[in-house]
C-alpha cells in the first residue's frame, strides 16, 4: 500500500494505492473518491457500545469503513474541515488524540478511548481522547497547519490546539497569567504539557474560528 | 536476595533516545542485577544502570515511571503498575528513598483519578435518569397546550396504519368494517353516553367495529375507537363492555399518544445532541413516533387510564367493581397474543389492586344496571347483512348478499352450533 498526502497544508487529502490484499480503515464519510475496483465494509467502531462511546466522548463517528481490494485500486480520503493532515507510524508506541482528529489506519493499529481527566474537560479538551496504539501508519487531521515539539519540561499550549500527544506527556489546565491577564488578555485557559515527548498542534482553533464568525454575526 | 521472577520479568514500555529513528520506540523492558534493559522489536537494546537512574513520574496518566540518565539522553518508561515494585527489588534498595516518594505520588493521582472518574460515571447516571424523567415531564407538561385538532389530524393520520396492524394481528389481507347501523349504532350511544362524563366531554368519539375474532378494542388519537367483534363475544354482561370501552376512551381523554410522542421526540432530540449526526438513528425515531402514535403502552398510561376509566364509571352512575370483575374474569394467561390490549398491559394484579383502591376511596352512591341489550347486539352481528363483495361466491361464480352467519365457512358454523 502506498499513500500520499497531497495538497498540503491547506486542503490536504490522501492518495491511497491498495494492492491485491491490502487493507485501509478509516471513519465514515473520509472517503472522497477510489476506484470501481475497491470494496468497501462498514462496521461500528469498535464494537456497538464502544462505537458509541468514541461518538459521545471521542467526537468520532459511530462506523468505520475498511476498504480492500482483490486486485488494485485508488482511494482519496479527507476530512471534513480545511487544514493538513499528519501521517504517524506506530512501532509498538501509543498516541492521545483529541476528539475529531482521527482520520485513518492500517490494520495493525488498535483504536481505543482512554480518560483524560476532568481538568481536561474543564480545559475545553473533552474528557475522554482517542487512544490509537499497535504497529502500522494512522493519519490524523487538523484545523489549518500541523506542527510538532519535542517538550522536555513545561510548555504551555492555548486551549484547542493540541491536536495529540505521546502518552509519556502529562497535561494539565492552569491560566495563561495572572487572573487579569488571563481573562482580559484574551488567552483564558492554556493547556501545560510536561514532557519528555512529542506534542502535535494545529495553527487555527476551531474554537477560535466560532468565536470570531460569532462576533461578526451579532 | 533477588527474586528471579522479577528479574526475569518482563514489562511493555518504551526508550527516548537520539539513537533510535524518530527518537522513541516501543520496548520490552526487562531488568537484571545492574540495570534496565530495554529491547526493541528490531533487536536493538538500551542499558541504563541503577547507580545513574534517575527517576520520574508523568506521563498522561500521571502514574508513567520515567528512568533517565544523567545526560537525559537516554529515558526508558513504563506504564505498568507492577514496575515500581520490581525496580525496587531488583535495585535492592538502591533507589528505595525515590521509589517511595515516586509510589506516594502515584497513589496520590491514581485516587484523584478514581474520584474524577467514578464522580464522572455517577454524573452521567444522574444526568440519564434526570434527563429521562424531565422529558416524561416535559411531554406531559407540554400536551395541554397543544390543541385537541392535532390529535385529531394524527388520528387521521394513523388510521390506515391502525387497520393494516389489525389486519397483520388476524393474518387477514385486508380488516372487514361492519358497517351495518344495528351494530354500530347501539355501540356508538354506549360510547356517547359515556362521553359526557370524561374530563373532556368535548370529544366527539367515532365507534368502528371490525368483524375479528380476537378480544380487543383500540383507540386512537382525536377519539377513533376499533372496537373488535371478539370483545363483544367474550364480555359477560354489558357493564364488562363498557369498562373496557371507558379504559380505551381515557387513552383519547388524556391524550396518552401525544404524551408518547412528545417522549420519542424528547429522546430522538437527547440522542442528538449526545451523539450529533445520527441519520439512521432518526429513522428509527420516526419508526417509535408512529408505533407510539398507534398504540400507547407504557405502565403509566396503562394504570392512568384504569382509573380514569373506573371515574367515568362511577360518574356515569355505573358499578365501577366491573372493571375489576372483567380483569379477573378473563382467562388472561391462556390468551397468546391474541388478547393484545390485556397481554401488553402491566400485571393484572396490580392494576386490579389499584382501581380496587380507587374504588374504596370514591364517594358512596348508587349505582344502577346499564341499560343496553348486548344480546341484541350479538344476534345483529350474527344477523347483518354482508355486502356483496364480501359474500361466498355461489357454484356459478357470482356473490350476493347474505347474512353473517350464512356467510361463514361451514366449519365456523359448526363450531358456533357445538359451542351453543
Amino acid at each position: 500500500m502506498e499513500a500520499e498526502t497531497r495538497n498540503r497544508p491547506s486542503f490536504a487529502n490522501i492518495k491511497v494505492d491498495l494492492g491485491a490484499g491490502d487493507r485501509i480503515i478509516a471513519e465514515a464519510g473520509a472517503m472522497a473518491s477510489m476506484s470501481s475496483s475497491i470494496n468497501v465494509t462498514t462496521r461500528w467502531n469498535g464494537g456497538c457500545f464502544g462505537a458509541f462511546l468514541r461518538r459521545i466522548f471521542g467526537g468520532e463517528t459511530l462506523f468505520v469503513n475498511e476498504f480492500t481490494t482483490a486486485s488494485q485500486g485508488e482511494l482519496v480520503l479527507t476530512q471534513p474541515m480545511p487544514g493538513d493532515i499528519e501521517c504517524i507510524e506506530l512501532k509498538g508506541t501509543t498516541l492521545f488524540l483529541q476528539p475529531g482528529a482521527f482520520l485513518a489506519c492500517e490494520p495493525g493499529v488498535n483504536l481505543g478511548l482512554g480518560w483524560a481527566g476532568i481538568a481536561s474537560f474543564v480545559g475545553g479538551e473533552g474528557l475522554f481522547r482517542l487512544k490509537v496504539s499497535g504497529n502500522g501508519k494512522i493519519w490524523f487531521g487538523a484545523y489549518g497547519g500541523i506542527f510538532a515539539k519535542e517538550v522536555e519540561g513545561e510548555y504551555v499550549v492555548d486551549t484547542g490546539h493540541l491536536v495529540a500527544y505521546e502518552p509519556s506527556i502529562s497535561i494539565r489546565m492552569g491560566m495563561a497569567g495572572g487572573i487579569f491577564s488571563s481573562f482580559f488578555g484574551g488567552e483564558g485557559l492554556v493547556t501545560r504539557v510536561t514532557g519528555p515527548g512529542r506534542i502535535y498542534m494545529q495553527s487555527r482553533s476551531l474554537d477560535g474560528l466560532a468565536a470570531w464568525t460569532n462576533g461578526q454575526i451579532w | 536476595m533477588f527474586d528471579d521472577d522479577f528479574l526475569d520479568g518482563e514489562f511493555e514500555g518504551g526508550v527516548f533516545s537520539k539513537d533510535i529513528d524518530g527518537g522513541r520506540a516501543g520496548a520490552s523492558i526487562r531488568m537484571d542485577d545492574l540495570g534496565l534493559i530495554a529491547l526493541l522489536s528490531d533487536g536493538e537494546q538500551f542499558f541504563l544502570s541503577y547507580s545513574e537512574c534517575n527517576l520520574e513520574i508523568g506521563g498522561a496518566s500521571g502514574r508513567m515511571v520515567f528512568c533517565r540518565n544523567d545526560d537525559r539522553s537516554l529515558t526508558i518508561f513504563c506504564e505498568d503498575k507492577k514496575f515500581t515494585a520490581a525496580l525496587e527489588r531488583a535495585s535492592g534498595g538502591e533507589l528505595l528513598e525515590r521509589l517511595e516518594e515516586i509510589n506516594a505520588t502515584g497513589r496520590r493521582r491514581s485516587l484523584a483519578g478514581q474520584f474524577g472518574f467514578w464522580g464522572f460515571l455517577v454524573g452521567c447516571a444522574l444526568l440519564l435518569v434526570g434527563g429521562w424523567y424531565g422529558i416524561l415531564w416535559g411531554a406531559r407538561a407540554a400536551v395541554p397546550h397543544v390543541p385537541f385538532t392535532v390529535d385529531q389530524q394524527l388520528g387521521e393520520a394513523v388510521y390506515e396504519q391502525a387497520l393494516d396492524e389489525v389486519a397483520q394481528m388476524t393474518g387477514e389481507e385486508k380488516v372487514t368494517l361492519i358497517e351495518d347501523d344495528a351494530v354500530r349504532l347501539p355501540l356508538q350511544k354506549l360510547v356517547d353516553d359515556l362521553a359526557v362524563h370524561s374530563r373532556m366531554p368535548q370529544v366527539k368519539f367515532q365507534v368502528l367495529v371490525c368483524d375479528t375474532e380476537i378480544p380487543n378494542a383500540v383507540a386512537l388519537p382525536g377519539g377513533r375507537m376499533i372496537v373488535f367483534r371478539g370483545l363483544i363475544d367474550l364480555v359477560e354482561t354489558p357493564e364488562e363492555l363498557l369498562a373496557v370501552l371507558a379504559h380505551e376512551m381515557s387513552h383519547v381523554t388524556l391524550r396518552h399518544h401525544l404524551q408518547s410522542i412528545g417522549e420519542s421526540i424528547g429522546v430522538i432530540v437527547a440522542l442528538d445532541i449526545l451523539v450529533g449526526d445520527v441519520g439512521g438513528l432518526v429513522a428509527l425515531g420516526a419508526e417509535a413516533l408512529r408505533a407510539a402514535a398507534l398504540m400507547s403502552k407504557s405502565r403509566e398510561h396503562e394504570h392512568e387510564a384504569d382509573l380514569e376509566g373506573v371515574r367515568m364509571l362511577h360518574k356515569a352512575g355505573i358499578d365501577p367493581a366491573h372493571a375489576i370483575g372483567m380483569l379477573e374474569s378473563l382467562p388472561h394467561g391462556d390468551i397468546p397474543d391474541a388478547l393484545d390490549w390485556l397481554s401488553s398491559h402491566p400485571d393484572i394484579e396490580e392494576r386490579v389492586a389499584a382501581i380496587r383502591k380507587l374504588v374504596d376511596e370514591l364517594p358512596p352512591r348508587a349505582y344502577s344496571p346499564l341499560d343496553f341489550d348486548l344480546e341484541g347486539l350479538r344476534a345483529a352481528m350474527r344477523n347483518r347483512v354482508v355486502p356483496a363483495e364480501d359474500a361466498p361466491e355461489n357454484k356459478d361464480g357470482d356473490r350476493k348478499k347474505v347474512n353473517a352467519a350464512d356467510a361463514k365457512p361451514e366449519n365456523e358454523k359448526r363450531e358456533e352450533a357445538l359451542a351453543r
